[in-house]
């Protein structure tokens, strides 16, 4: 939605920022509350606040926000409009209230389903709950196991069960040291959703040959220095078939590997 | 909400803020508010890294007074053998003995017998353990609390026999009542502990309903009474009045100790909080698997390391280490008994020890995940400097702190700074 639009809808005056009203915006935050813009607004918002300092167009800013909108038709004070003009922020004035104001822009948006339907997220991406991306280099024996490590302390934090935590270190512990092993270099996505955790690592490197192969415990191809190091005893994609739930392997030798695992929760 | 019990206080009217304990605290449960410390009790594991690190006295031990004992008709005290390493070889240990008795006991009962069992039983556990890999000591009972909090799944590679300091006071209380015509509650037997954990492994234990302590002193506590009688008993002292029958082992109070007595193959004996969380996390991954013992000890250099010794703890090894060849006698123990008592699942833990993970976020897994997302939020707008004049440890820690709603984004000075001058 545009800012012009923002503004006609709540009958605002523009304190600065006339030349850039066409600017579209993709949500509304409404909070007096800094703290919770600066942790909570997303960016490309427009701020709705009762808060007429310089501290609220401040963290609008930090907050990545495109403008601010005052209401009760406070103006805040002369160094807000410099602050604002010099980082691209609108600033608008509006007479209605706070919930008047929200109301105001609800009502705009069931009456005129058009752009505005961006404000409600697409229902797919609920389903993902959490969704990260780890890196690893291949040969990075100093660093080995970190990434494995980090998962397992996000998941801890959230507190799934220890038991299927211990599943997940086991497993991606074996994966990332595969990629250290064998690959150049991997990512490695985590997700979780209500019903399962899956992390998925893609590698460029060298590639199985033969995956039927690669799954019989014992079977590897680590080097002499790489065994004695502790690694390579081929139990790693055994090890992770065993602490999966699903175990899904793609591999084209000479590009690269990708393994998806699955829990289920 | 006092569901774990800790054997240490914060003295508001000490603490001047200096958040050096919030700073070295392994399980990031101190903060400092308003320029005073306070701690999770939920977080806390003993490991009285906090009791070194405070310079203003601060971080009061919790220690039962000496006069409490006066209350039993016979006094017995049993000391870590820690204690000895504390003072150099001159020192005969029967000196100490002699001394612990000035202070009011009527007998001294050392660890030794204790430990040459247990060394026995140990044996016996591993040679027929089919369990997962590796096994961890049961010894350091901050140890015990930190797999509780932080690595519950490990619960499980904990060794389930009872450790020489229980052993010792449960022996004491079956036969001594007997052997003096006493009732069982007229003999109060106490611990001279080195570090918290032990004090709260007697008060609050993991394992069982009760200790069979029935109080604790701290080295730190006694050294001071002691030294005095020590300097001068070794004045006129004669080695000829060492009786027969005085047996003198030390060699469990240095790390490594537990593996020399079990004669183990694929060991490893680590100390020191982060070395320990280091392994505990290899052992999560499944990286140790080659390995089949961990004798782990969250102090450094082992108990002689706790915060309540008095003496540094290299010398304290050295003299441990000279002691052992000066003093050590040889101890004989019934291995017959202890077949038919380890039989009778006599060695064993009386309760399970029952995992204690922390709550983060105490809500549904999609409000935690949430949570989580949002910390990560907060935590990019913050400087990432963990220069902790917020109050938490970490940036991190701050940002977890933020969404729990315990904290103000303003209480970050840089942010505050950034938010009033740009």
């Amino acid at each position: 939605m545009e800012i012009k639009k923002i503004q006609e809808i709540l009958e605002a005056s523009v304190i600065s920022g006339e030349g850039i009203l066409e600017s579209k915006i993709e949500h509304i935050y409404a909070s007096d509350l800094m703290s919770d813009v600066l942790a909570f607004g997303k960016a490309d918002s427009i701020l709705l606040t009762g808060l007429a300092t310089q501290q609220a167009v401040i963290s609008a800013h930090m907050a990545e926000f495109k403008g601010v909108v005052f209401i009760r038709g406070k103006i805040p004070r002369d160094g807000s409009k410099d602050f604002a003009a010099n980082h691209q922020l609108v600033l608008l004035s509006t007479n209605f209230d706070m919930y008047d104001a929200c109301i105001k822009l609800e009502n705009s948006k069931t009456e005129k389903p058009s752009p505005s339907q961006k404000l409600i997220e697409p229902k797919k991406s609920e389903e993902i709950l959490l969704s990260q991306d780890f890196k690893i280099d291949g040969s990075d024996f100093t660093s080995a196991g970190s990434v494995s490590t980090e998962i397992k302390s996000i998941l801890k934090k959230i507190g799934f069960d220890p038991k299927l935590i211990r599943r997940i270190a086991i497993s991606t512990y074996e994966a990332e040291m595969n990629v250290v092993m064998h690959a150049d270099n991997a990512t490695v996505t985590l997700s979780v959703t209500p019903q399962y955790i899956q992390v998925i690592f893609e590698d460029y490197g060298k590639g199985i040959p033969d995956v039927e192969k690669a799954l019989q415990e014992g079977f590897t191809t680590a080097t002499d220095e790489m065994r004695a190091m502790g690694f390579g005893s081929g139990m790693g994609l055994p090890n992770i078939k065993r602490n999966s739930d699903e175990l899904e392997i793609e591999s084209e030798v000479g590009k690269g590997t990708k393994l998806q695992i699955k829990f289920l929760i | 909400m006092a569901r774990f019990y800790h054997a240490h206080r914060i003295d508001l009217q000490k603490c001047d803020g200096q958040m050096k304990c919030m700073r070295s605290c392994p399980t990031q449960a101190i903060r400092v508010k308003n320029g005073k410390a306070a701690f999770s009790e939920d977080l806390c594991v003993d490991c009285g890294t906090c009791l070194s690190a405070c310079q203003s006295g601060a971080m009061v031990p919790i220690t039962d007074p000496l006069e409490d004992f006066s209350k039993f008709k016979y006094k017995v005290v049993v000391p870590a053998a820690v204690l000895y390493s504390q003072f150099d070889s001159s020192v005969h240990p029967y000196i100490i003995h002699k001394a612990l008795k000035k202070l009011g006991f009527d007998e001294v009962v050392d660890l030794n017998f204790s430990t040459a069992v247990l060394g026995n039983v140990l044996m016996k556990y591993l040679s027929t353990y089919k369990g997962p890999l590796p096994l961890i000591s049961s010894h350091c009972p901050a140890l015990i609390r930190l797999i509780q909090v932080k690595y519950p799944e490990l619960i499980k590679h904990i060794i389930p026999l009872d450790v020489p300091r229980e052993l010792t006071a449960r022996e004491i209380r079956k036969t001594l009542p007997k052997k003096l015509g006493l009732k069982p509650e007229e003999i109060g037997i106490t611990y001279i502990a080195s570090c918290p954990a032990k004090i709260v492994s007697i008060k609050q234990p993991a394992e069982k309903t009760k200790s069979w302590f029935d109080g604790v002193l701290s080295i730190k506590d006694v050294f001071s009474l002691l030294y005095p009688h020590v300097l001068t008993i070794k004045e006129n002292f004669d080695e000829s009045e060492v009786p027969d029958d005085f047996s003198f082992s030390i060699s469990w109070a240095r790390l490594g100790g537990i593996i020399n007595a079990v004669k183990m193959e694929n060991w490893i004996a680590v100390s020191g909080l982060d070395h320990v969380m280091k392994v505990l996390d290899d052992i999560e991954n499944s990286r140790l698997r080659n390995i089949e013992f961990v004798e782990a000890m969250t102090c450094m250099l082992g108990c002689i390391g706790g915060p309540y010794n008095v003496e540094n703890a290299y010398i304290a090894r050295a003299n441990i280490i000279k002691q052992s060849i000066k003093h050590e006698t040889s101890i004989e123990v019934d291995e017959d008994e202890i077949s038919r008592n380890y039989d009778k699942g006599y060695y064993f833990f009386e309760n399970a020890i029952l995992p204690r993970p922390t709550k983060y976020f105490d809500t549904d897994l999609v409000t935690s995940i949430k949570r989580i997302k949002e910390r990560d939020r907060v935590y990019q707008k913050l400087p990432k400097i963990d220069c902790g004049c917020c109050g938490a440890p970490t940036c991190l820690a701050f940002a977890e702190d933020f969404v729990r709603g315990e904290t103000e984004l303003s209480d970050c000075v840089i942010l505050a700074q950034k938010l009033s001058n740009s």
